[in-house]
């Protein structure tokens, strides 16, 4: 007998005329997707733009981040400093750049890891049950009960500021959410018949865990994982304002954000730059989520005529 | 009713225990010597004095005991003294509620009012303009940092046309018109992410009921569409909608920390980051225990709101 049905995805790839029209892609074809899905595609833009200029910080800034001049100190926007100048001089568009390199790879490691130890979690729970499903979503709900903000504080109060605690700090917030989530999921695919299906020929908890269940999660967690991003970037920003972000001399945005608050009064755009770039970031992510979650989701997608 | 009351509470056990080894794990293990926090991690303080304030705090029994200890006083009320000056945890926290309070309750009330008309209409006319608009405004506002609207609202409405303080208290006992001119930019802040969340709930809620049976068959009946919602849907519409009110409320105690620095308003959050900052153990743990208590206690009651307002929930617990 055929391997059973393993994921959705292999399906598309194997059987081709099962997912509408999404070998044939021709020109049209993602004009009409760009068109579906706005939210999508500005998110992805949006993005690409800040992971970008992150990237390539060293070669776009045109100063390096922690120069300080005295001699141009808490300046306003001109063309020689984009974004204005902060209390020692630096450019403020400069570290805008360079905190981004701090604030993404940040919030995409604690994301990782959060999506990587909150799927474990869950698949496990809603696999085995029992006792040890039990356990873990106890203490699921514990950490639930913490306000996500305040858990993230206290955890980065215990561990001392640092750029690893931090990633831990925001990476626990999130893992409950995850593990969740895919824990409901199992629970409903455990006893469709393919799952059935291959625990009659054999296969062991493992490879039902991974090679059947798990494919079929993918998108549900992707969808989860981009939300999960922009609520990250906000924590790391509150984290940073609060003042208990990585450590100065670091720029990250919410720290940006944190000095210049100080000098509201005198100069306004040191804490409005940075403010920016974390809500254009946080929104993108959130339409980026949005827009997947609805492309992935057949039904939405021939309602759209995809 | 009672015996679901009575579930309830039952469950809640092991979800209690968990956070209350939390907080004290955290605190007590990963944080390392309170000793050295309260002496200010001075090197040059010798080797007795350490022993000594050990020995007065009690650190030198076994873990199991401290934590029994700690969990007895708790349960008490008792949530002790604060490292860094003579006031007890519980006379800071109940002196610094009412700022906090009235912040959530200003904040969640704006939030209700403005949310739930604007979801429902963008659900009685689905890709229409209208709920375009709203949607859009509803993803923007919830993905605005509090602290950068905070400090945009400053900015424009304290620091640019002067309508309103900055920054600043007075209690609402005291002076009420001062005390809610000073109240209006930190409630607006506090108010517009959870705007955003309860527009987009309402919306996808108010759909779903939309298109169940009973709602056609109104329609049918020729009754306009204002009756449709007020005596059709809004009802069933409610229930989960206060589920969600009740659920989203952790987050707004989370975003009050924020809101209440950006506009130094002197209530639990600032008292939090202050403790922080301060390195203040007991502070910090009674805090955040009471933050979260205050958060089982609000789920709790939304379950019970729940039961109370759905008749099917009700009849499955009797």
């Amino acid at each position: 007998m055929a391997e059973p049905v393993t994921s959705s995805l292999e399906q598309a790839e194997s059987r081709p005329g099962l997912i509408i029209g999404v070998r044939h892609r021709s020109l049209s074809w993602w004009l009409k997707a760009i068109r579906a899905y706005p939210q999508l595609w500005i998110g992805a833009v949006v993005l690409a733009i800040l992971v970008g200029t992150a990237v390539f910080a060293p070669a776009l800034a045109p100063y390096e981040p922690s120069d300080t001049d005295a001699t141009a100190i808490l300046q306003t926007p001109s063309t020689a400093h984009l974004f204005g100048t902060d209390r020692l001089g630096r450019d403020t568009f400069s570290r805008v750049l360079y905190g981004g390199r701090v604030t993404l790879a940040v919030s995409f490691a604690a994301v990782l890891m959060s999506m990587l130890l909150g799927t474990a979690l869950g698949l496990i729970s809603g696999y085995l049950g029992g006792w040890v499903d039990g356990l873990i979503m106890r203490v699921m709900d514990g950490l639930m009960a913490f306000p996500g903000l305040i858990l993230a504080l206290t955890i980065a109060f215990a561990l001392r500021p640092s750029l690893s605690s931090v990633i831990i700090a925001l990476a626990v917030v999130r893992v409950p959410g995850f593990a969740r989530l895919v824990r409901a999921q199992v629970l409903s695919l455990r006893t469709q018949e393919f799952i059935l299906a291959a625990e009659v020929l054999g296969a062991s908890q493992f490879r039902v865990i991974l090679r059947h269940i798990l494919p079929n999660l993918v998108s549900i967690i992707l969808v989860q994982g981009s939300l999960s991003a922009g609520s990250v970037i906000f924590a790391e920003a509150s984290l940073g304002f609060l003042g208990l972000s990585v450590p100065p001399p670091t720029p990250t945005w919410g720290r940006m954000l944190h000095d210049g608050y100080v000098y509201l009064e005198v100069n306004a755009w040191q804490s409005i730059m940075p403010g920016t770039v974390i809500f254009l970031a946080v929104l993108a992510f959130n339409f980026l989520g949005d827009g997947l979650r609805d492309a992935l989701d057949p039904q939405q997608r021939r309602r759209r005529g995809i | 009713m009672i015996r679901f009351i009575a579930r309830r509470l039952l469950a809640l056990l092991p979800v209690l225990f968990v956070i209350s080894i939390a907080t004290f794990a955290l605190m007590s293990l990963v944080l390392g010597d309170p000793v050295l926090m309260i002496l200010g991690e001075d090197a040059s303080v010798d080797e007795a004095s350490i022993e000594r304030l050990r020995q007065e705090l009690g650190l030198n029994r076994p873990l199991l005991i401290q934590y029994t200890d700690w969990l007895r006083h708790v349960l008490a009320g008792d949530l002790g003294r604060s490292f860094r000056s003579p006031i007890e945890v519980r006379q800071a926290i109940v002196a610094r509620l009412p700022v906090t309070l009235e912040l959530t309750v200003l904040a969640l009330t704006l939030a209700i009012i403005l949310a739930i008309p604007l979801g429902i209409v963008a659900a009685l006319y689905p890709g229409s303009r209208w709920d375009l608009s709203i949607s859009s405004l509803a993803v923007i506002s919830l993905s605005i940092p509090n602290f950068w609207l905070g400090i945009i609202l400053i900015f424009l409405f304290a620091l640019k046309l002067g309508w309103l303080p900055s920054a600043g208290f007075v209690p609402l006992t005291v002076d009420p018109v001062q005390n809610l001119k000073f109240m209006v930019l930190p409630s607006l802040t506090l108010a517009a992410a959870y705007t955003g969340s309860l527009v987009r709930y309402t919306r996808s809620v108010m759909l779903d009921v939309l298109a169940q049976d009973y709602i056609r068959t109104a329609r049918a009946k020729g009754l306009h569409s204002v009756s449709v919602i007020r005596g059709h849907a809004r009802q069933n519409g409610l229930i989960p909608i206060v589920t969600v009110i009740g659920l989203e409320l952790a987050g707004l105690f989370g975003g009050a920390v924020v809101t209440e620095t950006v506009f130094s308003l002197p209530g639990v959050g600032t008292l939090l980051i202050q403790a922080i900052l301060g390195r203040d153990l007991p502070m910090v743990q009674g805090v955040i225990l009471f933050i979260v208590g205050a958060v089982v206690v609000t789920n709790l009651i939304t379950d019970v709101a729940y039961a109370y307002l759905d008749p099917r929930v009700r009849s499955l617990y009797g």
